[in-house]
C-alpha cells in the first residue's frame, strides 16, 4: 500500500519550496519525513538572536535612536561590536521614520482553492512597513547573498504570493526587499515589485508544484554539487557527497545511580 | 419487532467525545487560531486533510519495538528491533542510530513494559489528558521508570524534557507510578540523557494544579472560536468551512 506523504492540502512555505526546487529528495527528508539532519551546519545563534533584537527595537522605539538600541542591546547581553554592526546596517536601510504602520515577526497564510490541487501558503515575516502607497516588506539575512534576484529566488516567491493578499486587501502596492545585514555582503539584491502578471505566474507555478508533488512515487536527489552542502549528505540515498552521519555516541552526563 | 445487538447502537450513535487536550494545547494555546483549537479540544472529526504520519514513523517504530523489547521482564531484547525494511533508506538510518542509542543506554538494564495507554481523563475539568508519556517500565526491584525518547531535531540548547512535558508526564503516570518515579529523558540520536526522581508529594500537585489552569484557559479560548489566519493555517485540518478562506479561488 502506498504510503500517505502528502496531507490534503500541502502547506507551502518559503523554505519547503527552496527545498523542492533545490532538490526532491532534500524535500522529502526534511518536510515530509521530518528527520533530523544527519550533516548539521553551524547553528546561526546570531541571526536568531539579531532577529528578536530588531524585533524588539521596532516594538518600543526606533532603531535610529542610538540610546534605545544599545539598552535593548545591553537588556539581552548583546552589546558587543558585532551585533551593533549589524543592527546599524538595517538601520540604514529601516524606512521606520516615515511609515503609517508595521508589523514584525508576522505569520501570514493565503490558500489556493482551485484550479485543483489546493494548497495553503504560509510565509513569516520579518518586517512590513507601510509609507508611500507600499506594503514594504523585509527579510533580513545574517549569512551569505544565495543570488542577486529576488524573482528568480523560490522562497521571494512564495513570499511574494502570500504578501500579495494582504497587499490588495489594502490597495497597497508590493514590494519585498532582502535586508542583507552581513558585512561581507556589500549590496542587497534589487528590492522587488512584482506586478499581477508575476503574480498569477506564481501562483501557477506553486499549483504545478503542488501538482507535481501529488504525481511523485520516487523522490529523486539530485546528486551533484549541491550534495556537498546538503543537511543529508550522509544518509541520503542519493547522495553525491555520502559519509557517516554526524551524529554523536552515546554520553551521559548523570550521576549513574543504577 | 427483531431485536438487535447492544453493540450495534453503540456504533450508530455514539457517545458524545470528550473534550481533550494535549501538551501542545497546553504550551500554544494562547497563540493558536481559537478556531482550530476549539476543533481539536471538541474532537471534532476532521473535515479534510487529515495529516500524513511519515513525520512519526520512526518515532512510533522504535518505541513500539522498545516496548516489544520488553514484553517480560529483563534487559531488553534486541531481536525486537526489526529494521523497517518498508521504511524509505534515510529513516531506516536514524532507526538503527536510535537502536544503537537505546541499547547502549539501556541494553542491560532488565525492566518490564506496562501501557499506560494514550489518556487519562482529568475529572476537575472533565477532559481528557491526550498524550504518550513515554516507555513506562517496571523494574526488579518494584520501582517505577519511565523513558521519554527524542530522536534529535531540538533546537540548540533546548531541554530534553521541558517543564510543560514533565507535568504531562507526571499526571499520565499518577494512578500507575503513586509514590516513586524516575524520568529518564533522552535524545536517542544527539546521545544527551537526563535522570531525575521528582519530588512526587509537591511536583504533581503543582502539575495537577497547573495543568487544570491551562485547561480552563483552553476551554475559554476554544469557546471564543474565532479563526485567524496565520502559522496555525498550515496543517490544519478544518480549513472547509473557515470564514477566513471562504473568498479564496
Amino acid at each position: 500500500m502506498k504510503r500517505k506523504l502528502l496531507p490534503d492540502i500541502v502547506s507551502v512555505t518559503p523554505s519547503n519550496y527552496d527545498d523542492f526546487v533545490q532538490c526532491e529528495r532534500r524535500f522529502l527528508n526534511r518536510q515530509l519525513l521530518g528527520l533530523p539532519a544527519s550533516d548539521a551546519g553551524p547553528p546561526n545563534e546570531t541571526g536568531l538572536l539579531l532577529h528578536d533584537l530588531l524585533r524588539l527595537i521596532h516594538a518600543n522605539g526606533s532603531c535610529a535612536d542610538a540610546a534605545h538600541v544599545a539598552e535593548v542591546l545591553a537588556g539581552h547581553d548583546a552589546d558587543n561590536d558585532h551585533v551593533q554592526q549589524l543592527v546599524d546596517r538595517h538601520a540604514r536601510r529601516c524606512p521606520s521614520s516615515d511609515v503609517s504602520g508595521s508589523a514584525h515577526e508576522v505569520t501570514l497564510a493565503r490558500f489556493h482553492k482551485v484550479p485543483p490541487p489546493m494548497f495553503m501558503a504560509t510565509a513569516r515575516i520579518d518586517a512590513v512597513w507601510v509609507h508611500d502607497g507600499l506594503l514594504d516588506a523585509r527579510d533580513y539575512k545574517t549569512g551569505r547573498m544565495h543570488g542577486d534576484r529576488l524573482a528568480e529566488d523560490a522562497a521571494a516567491k512564495v513570499q511574494a504570493f502570500v504578501l500579495d493578499q494582504a497587499a490588495r486587501a489594502r490597495n497597497l502596492r508590493l514590494r519585498l526587499r532582502y535586508e542583507y545585514l552581513n558585512p561581507d555582503v556589500l549590496d542587497d539584491p534589487e528590492p522587488w515589485e512584482p506586478d499581477a502578471d508575476d503574480l498569477g505566474a506564481i501562483e501557477e507555478e506553486l499549483r504545478a508544484a503542488v501538482e507535481r508533488m501529488r504525481g511523485i512515487d520516487d523522490w529523486k536527489g539530485v546528486a551533484d554539487e549541491r550534495c556537498t552542502r546538503c543537511a543529508y549528505r550522509s544518509i541520503c540515498r542519493d547522495s553525491a557527497a555520502p559519509s557517516e552521519p554526524s551524529w554523536p555516541v552515546l554520553v551521559t552526563a548523570e550521576a549513574d545511580d543504577r | 419487532m427483531l431485536s438487535l445487538p447492544a453493540c450495534t447502537v453503540r456504533f450508530v450513535d455514539p457517545e458524545p467525545q470528550t473534550p481533550r487536550v494535549t501538551a501542545s494545547m497546553l504550551r500554544r494555546a494562547d497563540e493558536m487560531c481559537r478556531r482550530r483549537l476549539k476543533h481539536e479540544h471538541t474532537g471534532d472529526r476532521r473535515s479534510a486533510n487529515a495529516a500524513a504520519s511519515a513525520r512519526f514513523a520512526v518515532s512510533n517504530r522504535l518505541s513500539a519495538d522498545a516496548r516489544l523489547a520488553h514484553a517480560e521482564l529483563g534487559p531488553p531484547r534486541a531481536e525486537a528491533f526489526v529494521d523497517p525494511r518498508d521504511l524509505e533508506p534515510e529513516q531506516r538510518a536514524l532507526y538503527r542510530a536510535a537502536v544503537q542509542g537505546y541499547l547502549g543506554e539501556f541494553g542491560t538494564r532488565p525492566g518490564r513494559a506496562v501501557d499506560l495507554g494514550w489518556q487519562t481523563h482529568l475529572e476537575q475539568t472533565g477532559v481528557d489528558l491526550v498524550a504518550d508519556p513515554g516507555i513506562a517500565l517496571e523494574l526488579p526491584d518494584g520501582r517505577r521508570e519511565l523513558r521519554v525518547l527524542s530522536f534529535g531535531g531540538r533546537a540548540r540548547g533546548g531541554a530534553l524534557l521541558d517543564a510543560v512535558s514533565r507535568r504531562v508526564a507526571l499526571v499520565r503516570t499518577a494512578e500507575w507510578a503513586p509514590e516513586q518515579l524516575t524520568i529518564v529523558a533522552v535524545d536517542l540520536i544527539e546521545r544527551q540523557l537526563d535522570r531525575v526522581t521528582p519530588d512526587l508529594d509537591n511536583e504533581r500537585v503543582e502539575a495537577f494544579a497547573w495543568i487544570n489552569e491551562r485547561v480552563a484557559v483552553v476551554q475559554a479560548l476554544a469557546a471564543d472560536g474565532r479563526s485567524r489566519a496565520g502559522a496555525d493555517c498550515a496543517g490544519c485540518a478544518f480549513i472547509a468551512g473557515c470564514d477566513q478562506f471562504r473568498m479564496a479561488s
